[in-house]
């Protein structure tokens, strides 16, 4: 691989495919290139098949500042030898590389729109399984305060948030009661007793909030029920798995699987129709995590070879 | 000057038949993308020096669209006149 060749190599491979003597092969080569030089300067251009076409340029006459003493001069028009490759090949000198293409890059990756809803995504998911934790707890609270609290016992069936409300009212009014029987009393009792008033309200504050939330997760929840499809999207007008893979798994390499899972309605990964359903598959399955550089560089592999395989 | 006057003009210097240089010509022209294929560089004294570089793959705006492309890794032939080639051809006068 690489060798520096001198024409004497060439001439040695020549002779022995052409089946001739080292010394004809050495005239005929040194012929074809002072024939290329001669005709260069007499025609400016010099067409060889399979090889590719010699010319020559005129540039025209331009000054130029010398870098080091900022002086002008003037360069001379003159002509500049050039050398195209043959299409074959150039082709076949890029053979390494020719499979690949110009990748037109999705110009919404790179701005901050399309990350701004997956930022929101993974809040809300993150949200929801928060919730689903402390509902449970929410509905073990209310349980301890209300043995605390013997005058609310009565009060337990209506809904949570009344019976929160009423917790902070009777709290409330059992603080002021307390404030007028403790006229006498030390500051320090005083002080206890507007603390325990302060904890209460701080307990019901969030289960309120709590509550209201779970109504919301539970709806979400519904969703996705089944373990290997997550969920469904209809892409659409101007959609890209790369930009669905972004929301939904937080990295666009990601598109790779949801290719795969949706192979039989998508026939060009790079240009997928308006108005088809995808499912997208739950994450879990394929190892897909935005976070881990394995996941991601198996992701990328994928992509190549799908890549490959299209073009 | 295209392909059929250099392969007369060549039978003529090196006093061969015509298809036998047309014949080695085409030979030589294998050869030599074979070995350029191989990512050889080949010099021949006073004329210049054949060499294969690679170019990097670059990203670049498309003036019209303002899309974002990225341009592949791509291996390039390249030929550069020696000087003394590049003097003489430094000579000559435009004429147009």
């Amino acid at each position: 691989m690489s060798h520096k060749l001198l024409l004497s190599d060439i001439t040695d491979q020549l002779a022995e495919t052409a089946n001739i003597s080292k010394k004809e092969a050495g005239n005929f080569l040194k012929q074809l290139f002072d024939i290329i030089e001669e005709q260069l300067v007499i025609d400016k251009i010099v067409k060889i098949k399979g090889l590719g076409t010699f010319k020559l340029i005129w540039v025209e006459s331009r000054r130029i500042a010398n870098v080091n003493t900022g002086e002008i001069q003037e360069v001379a028009g003159h002509y500049k030898p050039t050398f195209t490759p043959d299409a074959a090949l150039a082709e076949a000198v890029n053979e390494p590389f020719s499979h690949l293409d110009t990748i037109i890059l999705d110009e919404e990756s790179v701005t901050d729109t399309p990350l701004a809803p997956s930022e929101s995504d993974e809040k809300e998911s993150i949200a929801t399984t928060h919730v689903n934790d402390e509902v449970e707890k929410s509905e073990t609270i209310p349980a301890n305060i209300d043995t605390d609290n013997d005058e609310i016992q009565p009060v337990r069936k209506p809904r949570k948030w009344l019976n929160a409300l009423l917790v902070v009212i009777l709290a409330v009014l059992a603080g002021f009661v307390g404030y007028q029987f403790g006229k006498s009393a030390s500051n320090k009792a005083e002080l206890k007793k507007t603390v325990t008033v302060m904890v209460i309200k701080k307990k019901i504050h969030p289960k309120d909030s709590l509550i209201k939330e779970a109504a919301i997760s539970k709806d979400e929840n519904v969703k996705p029920s089944t373990d290997s499809v997550l969920t469904t999207e209809m892409l659409e007008a101007g959609a890209r798995l790369t930009r669905v893979a972004q929301k939904h798994y937080g990295n666009k390499v990601f598109w790779v699987y949801l290719y795969q899972a949706n192979k039989y309605v998508i026939e060009n990964p790079n240009k997928v129709t308006a108005g088809t359903v995808i499912d997208i598959p739950n994450p879990k399955i394929y190892g897909i995590d935005a976070n881990n550089a394995e996941s991601v560089a198996k992701a990328k592999t994928l992509e190549a070879q799908i890549l490959s395989k299209l073009n | 000057m295209n392909n059929k006057e250099l392969i007369s003009l060549l039978a003529k210097k090196t006093g061969k038949p015509l298809l036998d240089t047309q014949m080695l010509l085409t030979k030589t022209c294998e050869l030599l993308g074979k070995n350029f294929a191989e990512m050889n560089a080949l010099s021949v004294q006073g004329f210049g020096s054949f060499e294969v570089t690679k170019k990097q793959e670059r990203l670049t705006i498309h003036p019209t669209t303002a899309k974002r492309l990225l341009i592949p890794p791509k291996m390039n032939l390249g030929f550069s006149a020696s000087k003394i080639f590049k003097e003489k051809i430094k000579q000559l006068s435009h004429e147009s």
